[in-house]
């Protein structure tokens, strides 16, 4: 239910633009620039990366059931292409209030939220064991950065008893848990795994909730992303300082990229950079638009003038196409493809252009 | 037996917090410390750890296990960890390289170090080892070691000079299951002729052996079935598949419900597998579908009933999994659902453990060009695998074949014409006599559960000249019945929450009453 709607959610806006290949790179959180980049440009930052472990087999398997099912049609333009049919339309309209969509926001947190969660989970394992005097349990996660990080809070704690501590704890994971999704929060607790009474694994989940693996997977990412955002928010004491140890490294832009920028700040051209660091012109040109998608203040002007940028934009707008090749026969030819990448960075689908969607399907479907 | 000067059961209670050893463990244990090699032969689940761990506390310099499963060491030194026993840590070829070096030049500051058999083929390793002063060096499993055991292990031969190298610590092999024949292997390859072996029936007279014939897969569901819905114990029902684990489990939910079953298999998370493994130890679920992958370091004792859906293809692995049930000595039962068709499988098994007559080929010539050539070997795994075509256990037995050979000597290759053409024909004859050996290790599996006479005298009798009298019914062959047997049931009402609060509440102990112990 949550996984087809993601999917769903997605195609609404990528359409037949991408392969459905896109919408697979987008959830497992791919790091090339192409999936940055489409996150951006379809606004499906808040997806990214939310599904690292998602097999491609099931992925693929579940995009021809949601066909065969009606939600989705294949392209007719493109190979691997789907667009969302009016039943598929229909069925989002009416699910998506009672789906946690607004809770993700995977372009900022899919880096940390597994860690965290981690962490949460061996916390409450920790203080529960040691409430009880029981210090040889098996703890459930092996991770080394999370053990310390459970330790490092565990010993900034010594002074605070375990039942206060455990009460800090329940008051915190209160405060979030209320705000979400109801089944969510049902998942995210028998999960958990107490003194002598251990959370139930994701199959056990799924056949407890009549919930496919995919769907208990995602709904527990989308609490883990709320109680991050939350925490962010709010002052959440305990979980604060959790979150401190999970987001120490939270930067996307590789380190080739980061060198080009240095030696862009010191005034160096394009040429000079690619010269200098024996690399192809177009490498460098791949580091420029990697910093304008990570960095909307990055200004795009120094190479694409006002009047390049206008003509760019009208012409997506016409040809209905994101694709490099359509937009670059329908501008002046020398425009290059360099300036076509780095302003789509800055072209968002905007709402007036979603009323032309519509229109569009419904020619699409006669 | 000369008496300690303080009472080991006396340290066993001070550093473990146990009141009594088990059979055998203290003999070994006191032999140990006298500084006699031993051999110790204990059926599973019967503590052979302890025999190393107990000793590790009370030796003044280090103990060195050599385990052959990565995955076995890194479970022990957890559960020491969790005992309060820091002072354990397990090396291995998966570790990072930063981290193992700083294990290594802190290696002085653990007591109990686990490693593999290939950590041991690094002379810079060796001399380490000789810097700290190892007492006890320990093999476990230590039938790998002989080519007729089940489970051979080539780096496991080599362990006799390497003793020898480190200054000839006492030794203390180990393992569940030995013939004679490995005994003497074992002996022989460590150059321990004087070693004091402490030897144990395996025979557990708890468990009664039942194998039930049928005629397709379905069937076996509809024992299962019925066996399940009478005795609702903890049960364990083994696979040799993933998938199977997996498709059963899901069945069996939808036919009981209320029954707790999940399934276990080496493709889930960790955190997924910690959970099932201690929710079983914990009497959250009763029924776990597994692979052989379950059970090792699983210390449950109120198993009542292993079922293997898939038999095992040699008798000493069967012994293992079975032997998990029962281990309070209370009735249980051992089930084997066998049908014609099941043949297949292990079959295949034998065939992918070592490398093809044609691979063996198409390597030498490989190997000539490279002589030829001066080029290397390459390193990684994926070069093997898509050069020689051998997957990583085949690479490391014919490895192995070719250092013996004299063909590679310090990872160089050595030509010479008539070398070559010699091992070539021994290399491959002894391909050929391993298979046989494991085809003939699966035709007495096959024998012993088409047997008509008593199943615990014919399994029992490979191994031990006696067996001990059932407590319970024998066997399927002298008239076993499901409703003659009556375990103690004793089944844990699911609890339910009418909200998460109040889960959550509990989960977090709030409002709990603070117990003392």
């Amino acid at each position: 239910m949550l996984f087809n709607g993601i999917i769903l959610t997605c195609t609404e806006v990528i359409k037949d633009t991408r392969s459905s290949s896109a919408i697979y790179h987008l959830l497992t959180g791919k790091k090339g620039i192409q999936t940055v980049h489409d996150a951006r440009l379809f606004e499906l930052e808040r997806f990214y990366g939310i599904y690292p472990g998602l097999d491609k087999k099931i992925f693929t398997d579940r995009m021809d059931d949601l066909t065969t099912e009606g939600y989705l049609i294949r392209s007719k333009q493109a190979d691997h292409s789907y667009l969302l049919s009016p039943f598929g339309k229909d069925w989002l309209i009416h699910h998506q209030a009672g789906l946690p969509f607004d809770d993700y926001n995977g372009f900022s947190y899919s880096k940390m939220d597994n860690e965290f969660y981690q962490g949460i989970l061996l916390l409450i394992q920790t203080y529960t064991n040691s409430y009880k005097q029981h210090f040889s349990f098996i703890p459930l996660i092996d991770n080394r950065d999370v053990t310390q990080s459970i330790k490092a809070i565990y010993r900034v704690h010594k002074k605070i008893s375990d039942a206060k501590m455990l009460e800090g704890l329940y008051d915190e994971l209160h405060h979030v848990l209320r705000k979400t999704n109801p089944l969510a929060a049902k998942l995210f607790v028998d999960r958990l795994t107490g003194y002598k009474d251990y959370g139930l694994s994701i199959s056990q989940l799924a056949i407890a909730y009549d919930l496919s693996k995919e769907d208990v997977q995602l709904f527990l990412v989308a609490v883990v992303h709320l109680f991050i955002t939350e925490v962010k928010q709010n002052k959440l004491p305990i979980l604060s300082q959790l979150l401190q140890y999970c987001s120490m490294e939270t930067s996307f832009i590789t380190a080739s990229a980061e060198k080009t920028n240095a030696m862009m700040q010191l005034g160096m051209t394009i040429e000079e950079i690619a010269e200098r660091r024996k690399l192809k012109q177009n490498t460098i040109y791949d580091h420029i638009v990697e910093m304008a998608l990570i960095d909307s203040d990055f200004s795009i002007k120094p190479y694409v003038s006002e009047h390049e940028f206008q003509a760019i934009e009208s012409a997506v707008h016409t040809c209905k196409s994101l694709k490099l090749k359509t937009i670059k026969k329908a501008v002046d030819h020398q425009i290059s493809y360099f300036q076509i990448r780095l302003s789509l960075t800055r072209i968002h689908l905007s709402k007036s252009d979603e009323r032309r969607e519509v229109h569009d399907k419904t020619t699409d479907f006669t | 037996m000369t008496k300690q000067p303080i009472s080991l059961e006396a340290v066993l209670q001070q550093e473990m917090g146990l009141t009594s050893f088990r059979i055998g463990q203290k003999e070994i244990i006191s032999d140990i410390l006298r500084g006699q090699d031993v051999l110790g032969i204990l059926p599973t689940g019967s503590g052979k750890s302890l025999c190393y761990e107990l000793p590790a506390r009370i030796l003044q310099g280090k103990v060195l296990v050599v385990s052959p499963l990565i995955s076995l060491m890194m479970d022990q030194v957890k559960r020491l960890k969790a005992k309060q026993f820091k002072a354990a840590v397990a090396i291995n070829s998966f570790m990072d390289f930063p981290t193992r070096k700083a294990i290594i030049e802190r290696l002085d500051t653990y007591k109990l170090i686990f490693v593999s058999p290939e950590q041991l083929q690094s002379q810079s390793f060796i001399n380490r080892l000789l810097q700290i002063n190892i007492d006890l060096f320990v093999i476990d499993e230590a039938h790998c070691i002989s080519q007729w055991g089940h489970e051979f292990r080539p780096d496991y031969q080599r362990l006799g000079p390497i003793i020898t190298a480190l200054d000839n610590p006492v030794v203390l092999a180990l393992t569940a299951t030995a013939t004679n024949y490995v005994q003497r292997d074992i002996l022989t390859s460590l150059n321990r002729p004087d070693i004091q072996k402490h030897i144990y029936p395996m025979d557990r007279e708890n468990i009664a052996i039942s194998i039930q014939h049928v005629e397709k897969e379905d069937d076996k569901n509809q024992v299962i079935a019925s066996y399940l819905s009478a005795r609702p114990v903890p049960t364990l029902i083994y696979f040799t598949s993933r998938m199977m684990t997996e498709e059963v489990a899901s069945r069996l939910l939808n036919q009981f419900p209320h029954r707790r079953i999940a399934y276990y298999h080496g493709g889930m998370d960790q955190v997924d597998r910690i959970s099932i493994q201690q929710q079983f130890m914990n009497d959250q679920i009763d029924i776990v579908c597994c692979t052989s992958a379950f059970g090792m370091g699983i210390d449950k004792s109120n198993i009542r009933l292993v079922i293997h859906y898939h038999f095992p293809y040699q008798m000493e692995a069967y012994i293992q999994e079975a032997g998990r049930a029962g281990r309070d000595g209370q009735d249980s039962v051992s089930l084997i659902l066998y049908s014609k068709a099941d043949e297949i499988l292990p079959r295949r098994i034998i065939q992918q453990e070592l490398p093809s007559e044609q691979v063996v080929s198409a390597a030498f010539q490989i190997l000539k060009n490279y002589a030829e050539q001066g080029i290397s070997i390459p390193h990684s795994s994926e070069e093997i695998e898509t050069i020689f075509q051998m997957n990583e256990v085949q690479w490391r037995f014919f490895y192995y074949q070719l250092e013996k050979h004299d063909i590679i000597v310090n990872n160089a290759i050595l030509f010479h014409h008539e070398t070559w053409t010699d091992a070539y024909r021994q290399i491959q004859s002894f391909i050929q006599e391993r298979i046989q050996l494991k085809e003939n290790k699966l035709q007495s599996m096959l024998q012993w559960v088409n047997e008509t006479v008593c199943l615990r005298q014919t399994l029992y009798s490979v191994f031990q000249p006696t067996y001990k009298q059932p407590t319970g019914q024998c066997c399927s062959n002298c008239g076993f019945e499901l409703n003659k047997w009556n375990p103690s049931i004793n089944s844990i009402e699911k609890i339910f929450y009418d909200s998460w609060e109040e889960s959550l509440r509990s989960k977090l102990l709030i409002g709990a009453e603070y117990e003392t112990k």
